[in-house]
C-alpha cells in the first residue's frame, strides 16, 4: 500500500517539476526587453539581473529561480509591481477564500439533498423538475448566470445594496453589516452554479445503486424500501463524492478569475488578469506554479482520500500498480 | 484469399426439396437507424435539436438578413446611430420592442422638446402638470421614442445644450450651444439636401471670396439636418433595429450572428483538428502497442497536465489573438481527449475474434483499423463532438469575456456581453440579447448533445 503511495507521488512529482519547467522556458521565450529610463539610476536592474541570472541561459534561470524560491522564499522580481511576487500573490489569497469558502459549503449538501431527491423519485415531477434546473444551470456559463443576476438584482429590482463587493474602506465607512450584505449576492450565486454538477452526479450514482442486485436482496429479506436506500444504496453512492469534497478544499485557495471580475473581487483571480494585461512574466511564473501545486495536492489528497474511504482500493490496490 | 477452382465444387440441394424458410418481411434496423429512432423518443432532445437547426440556420444567414451598412461608410454617422433600443416590426402593437425608452433629462430640455415641432411625438407618457409648476423640480422623467428622441438629439438640440449656455453664463465664455448639430455644407450639398428635403432649417449663410474668379461667390451654409433622412433615407418610424444598435451604431443583430458565425466556425475547426489528430495517434498506439505506445502515453500524461489556461495565456502572449491563434490554443492539449478514446477502443477491439477472422482472412493491418475497428469507435466519437462544440463555445466565451481573448479582426459574442456588462445600467438590450442568445444556445446544445449520447449507447436500449 505504502509502496503503490509513493510510486504514484513520485510520478506525480516528475510530471509536476516537467511541467513547471516547460511553462518556464516558454515564459522566457517571450520577448521581454528592459528600456532603462534615460536621466534615472538603473540599480534594481543590475541587482535582480545578477540574483535572477537574467544574462544567463534559461536553464541556469531556472535553477537561479528554485534557488531563490527556497533559499530566500522569493519567487522573483516583477517589474512592474516593483516588488517581490510572493507578497503581491499570497496576500491576496485570503480574499478569494473569503468569497469562495461559503459557497461551497453550503453547496454540498444542497445538492446532495436535491441528488438523492431526484434519484429517489427517478421520472417522477419532482426529478423532472430537478433536472431541468440542473440542466439549464450546467448550460449557461457562469459568467451570464452572474452579470444577469447582477442586473436583475441590483440595477432591476435593487434588492441587493451593490452590484459588487464592499472593498476594505466601504466596510469602514458604510458599516460592517453593509459589507456583508454585499456578500449576499455573489454567495448565492455562487451557490447556485456549483450545485447543478454535483447533484447530477450524485443522481446518476444513485439511480445506479438502487437498481443493483444487492438492493434487490435487501428488498426480499424483508427492509422497507426507506430502509434499504437509507442504510445500503446512500452509503455505496456517496462514497465516491467524498474525496472531490476534499479535493475541492483546495480549489478554494485558488479564486475563479470570472467570480472575481464581475464581483470586483480583489483576490488572487483579479490579480492574474493584471499580471496577463500588464505581461507580468513573474507573477504570472508564480501563478502557474502555484496553480500546478495546488493540483498536484488535490491529486495526493484524492488518492489518499480514496484509499481511505473505499475498501475496494484498499484491498485492490496491489493489482492497481 | 485462395483461389479455388470452381469445377471442383458439387451442389448438394436439391432442386426439389420443399424450403420453408420465407424471407423477413420486417426491415432491417441498422445501428444508426435505431439510434434515430431511439433518439426520436427523447422529445426534449428532439425539440432542442430543431431549436438547434433554426439557431444555426440564423447563424448562417443571419448576418445578411438586415442590409445596414452605415458603421463601415461612416463611423461618426453610425456612432450618432449608438444605444437604440429594440424595436421590432408587429410586436411593437403590442407595446413590446417598441424601440421606447424611460429617460431622466433637464426640465428645461424636456418641455422644450415638448413645445418644439421637430419633437413632436417624441414624448409618449404624460407630464403631470404640478411637476411642471414646480419650481423645485429640475428633472423629468418620462419615456419617450427612443429613435425619435435620439433623431432630437442629434439633428436639432443636444441634450447638453442648456449646460452649455449655463457654463457660458458661468464662466463668461462664449461656446456654440448646437456646436453638436451645427452642419457645414456647401452650395451643392444644400441644393441636394434641400430636395430631399433633409434639411430643418437654415442657421447662417456665409459668404466667402472665391479667389479665382471675384464674380462668382461661394456660399456656406450652417444648417441643421435630420440625422436619420441622411444617414439611412428613412424617418425615425420607419427604422427597425431588430435587437437595437451597440454603442457603435452597429446593428446588434447582425452582430450576434456574426459573433456566433465566427464561435461555430472555430468550434468546427478546432473539433476537426481534435478529432483527426487525437484518433490518428491514438489508433496508432493502441493498435501497435509497444514502445511507441508506452512512450507516448508518458507523454500525454505530461501534456495532459498542463492547464488549459496556461497555455492561453502564453500563445496569447506571444503571438497575440488572431483567431488562428486561438484555434491553436484549444488544439494544442484539446486532441488528448479523442487520442484517449482512440487508443482505448483500438486496444479493446484489436484482440476480438472478429478482427482475429479477418487477420487470418489475410486483411491487411490498414484495412482492420478502418474497416472493422474504426466504425466501433465511430458512436463514441460524434456523441463527444456533440458535446465537444458547445464545450468550445463556452470556453471561449467566457475567455472573451475576461478579455483574455479579445479578437482584432473580429467581435464574439463574449466580447459583446462583456461590452453591454459595462453599460448595463443605461443600455440593458446590449447585455440581455447576447446573453439570451448564448443561454439558448447552450441550453439547446447540451439536450442534443446528451439525447444523442443516449441514443448511441446501445446498452440503454429498452431501459427507458
Amino acid at each position: 500500500m505504502f509502496k503503490y503511495f509513493m510510486k504514484r507521488f513520485g510520478l506525480m512529482l516528475i510530471t509536476f517539476i516537467i511541467t513547471v519547467f516547460i511553462y518556464f522556458v516558454f515564459i522566457k521565450l517571450i520577448p521581454d526587453n528592459h528600456i532603462q529610463v534615460p536621466g534615472v539610476g538603473d540599480d534594481w536592474y543590475e541587482i535582480y539581473k545578477a540574483r535572477e541570472g537574467w544574462d544567463k541561459p534559461i536553464p541556469v534561470q531556472f535553477w537561479y529561480w528554485v534557488r531563490n524560491i527556497f533559499v530566500d522564499g522569493s519567487f522573483g522580481f516583477s517589474q512592474y509591481l516593483m516588488r517581490d511576487v510572493s507578497d503581491a500573490y499570497f496576500g491576496k489569497i485570503p480574499a478569494s477564500i473569503r468569497i469562495n469558502i461559503i459557497p461551497y459549503f453550503l453547496s454540498i449538501p444542497f445538492s446532495i439533498a436535491l441528488g438523492v431527491l431526484a434519484g429517489l423519485k427517478k421520472n417522477k415531477l419532482t426529478d423532472h423538475i430537478i433536472s431541468v434546473g440542473i440542466m439549464i444551470f450546467i448550460s449557461i456559463p457562469f459568467f451570464v448566470t452572474a452579470v444577469l443576476s447582477q442586473y436583475i438584482f441590483y440595477f432591476r429590482l435593487g434588492w441587493a445594496p451593490d452590484y459588487k463587493i464592499a472593498t476594505a474602506s466601504e466596510f469602514q465607512e458604510l458599516g460592517f453589516w453593509y459589507g456583508i450584505s454585499t456578500y449576499i449576492l455573489p454567495v448565492i450565486i455562487l451557490t447556485i452554479v456549483s450545485i447543478p454538477g454535483f447533484a447530477r452526479s450524485v443522481r446518476a450514482e444513485l439511480t445506479e445503486q438502487l437498481t443493483t442486485d444487492y438492493m434487490l436482496l435487501a428488498r426480499s429479506k424483508g427492509l422497507s424500501k426507506s430502509q434499504a436506500v437509507y442504510r445500503h444504496a446512500l452509503k455505496n453512492a456517496l462514497v465516491p463524492f467524498l474525496p472531490p469534497v476534499f479535493i475541492g478544499i483546495i480549489g478554494i485557495l485558488s479564486g475563479g478569475i470570472i467570480t472575481e471580475q464581475i464581483f470586483r473581487v480583489d483576490g488572487t483571480g483579479r490579480i492574474y488578469l493584471q499580471a496577463f494585461n500588464s505581461r507580468d512574466y513573474a507573477l504570472l511564473m508564480l501563478i502557474n506554479t502555484f496553480g500546478q501545486f495546488l493540483t498536484l495536492l488535490s491529486a495526493i489528497v484524492g488518492d489518499l482520500s480514496y484509499t481511505i474511504f473505499d475498501p475496494r482500493v484498499r484491498f485492490g490496490s496491489g493489482k492497481l500498480s | 484469399m485462395r483461389k479455388i477452382d470452381k469445377s471442383k465444387l458439387k451442389l448438394l440441394h436439391n432442386k426439389n426439396d420443399n424450403i420453408n424458410d420465407a424471407p423477413l418481411k420486417t426491415k432491417e434496423i441498422g445501428y444508426y437507424k435505431d439510434s434515430w429512432l431511439r433518439f426520436k423518443k427523447n422529445k426534449a432532445s428532439l425539440v432542442a435539436f430543431y431549436i438547434l437547426l433554426f439557431i444555426i440556420s440564423l447563424v448562417i444567414i443571419g448576418p445578411n438578413l438586415k442590409i445596414y451598412n452605415l458603421p463601415d461608410q461612416s463611423s461618426t454617422d453610425a456612432l450618432r446611430l449608438g444605444n437604440l433600443t429594440p424595436k421590432i416590426p408587429f410586436l411593437e402593437d403590442l407595446g413590446i420592442f417598441d424601440g421606447s425608452k424611460t429617460i431622466t433629462r433637464g426640465k428645461q430640455f424636456i418641455l422644450h422638446m415638448n413645445e418644439v415641432e421637430f419633437g413632436e411625438g417624441i414624448i409618449l407618457s404624460e407630464i403631470p402638470q404640478e411637476l411642471i409648476d414646480d419650481p423645485e423640480v429640475t428633472s423629468l422623467t418620462v419615456t419617450v421614442d427612443y429613435y425619435k428622441y435620439k433623431n432630437y438629439i442629434t439633428s436639432y438640440m443636444p441634450e447638453n445644450y442648456y449646460g452649455i449656455l449655463l457654463s457660458n453664463e458661468i464662466n463668461d465664455l462664449n461656446e456654440d450651444p448646437l456646436g453638436g448639430v451645427r452642419r457645414t455644407i456647401d452650395e451643392e450639398q444644400f441644393q441636394e439636401y434641400l430636395e430631399k428635403n433633409y434639411i430643418i432649417d437654415i442657421l447662417t449663410i456665409r459668404e466667402t471670396p472665391n479667389t479665382t474668379d471675384p464674380n462668382v461667390v461661394y456660399y456656406q451654409y450652417e444648417v441643421r439636418l435630420d440625422q436619420f433622412l441622411l444617414s439611412l433615407d428613412q424617418t425615425p418610424e420607419d427604422t427597425y433595429f431588430w435587437f437595437g444598435t451597440t454603442n457603435q451604431g452597429e446593428d446588434l443583430f447582425t452582430k450576434i450572428w456574426e459573433g456566433a458565425r465566427i464561435s461555430i466556425a472555430m468550434a468546427l475547426a478546432v473539433l476537426l483538428i481534435n478529432t483527426t489528430v487525437g484518433l490518428v495517434i491514438g489508433a496508432i498506439a493502441g493498435y501497435y502497442g509497444g514502445l511507441f505506445d508506452l512512450m507516448f502515453d508518458r507523454f500525454v500524461e505530461i501534456a495532459s497536465s498542463i492547464p488549459f489556461l496556461s497555455v492561453l495565456t502564453l500563445l496569447t502572449l506571444r503571438y497575440g489573438t488572431a483567431t488562428w491563434v486561438i484555434i491553436v490554443a484549444f488544439t494544442a492539449t484539446g486532441w488528448i481527449g479523442s487520442y484517449k478514446t482512440g487508443r482505448m477502443q483500438f486496444y479493446r477491439f484489436k484482440n476480438r475474434e472478429y478482427v482475429l477472422a479477418a487477420r487470418t482472412l489475410g486483411a491487411k493491418d490498414n484495412r482492420i483499423m478502418f474497416k472493422h475497428i474504426f466504425p466501433n469507435t465511430l458512436g463514441l466519437i460524434v456523441t463527444s463532438s456533440a458535446l465537444a462544440v458547445p464545450a468550445f463555445v463556452f470556453t471561449e466565451a467566457s475567455f472573451s469575456f475576461l478579455g483574455i481573448i479579445n479578437y482584432t479582426d473580429a467581435t464574439s459574442v463574449g466580447m459583446l456581453i462583456q461590452q453591454g456588462q459595462s453599460v448595463m445600467a443605461t443600455h440593458p438590450h446590449l447585455l440581455i440579447f447576447p446573453s439570451l442568445y448564448i443561454a439558448i444556445l447552450m441550453i439547446t446544445f447540451n439536450l442534443f448533445g446528451n439525447g444523442l449520447r443516449d441514443a448511441f449507447n446501445p446498452s440503454l436500449r429498452g431501459v427507458e
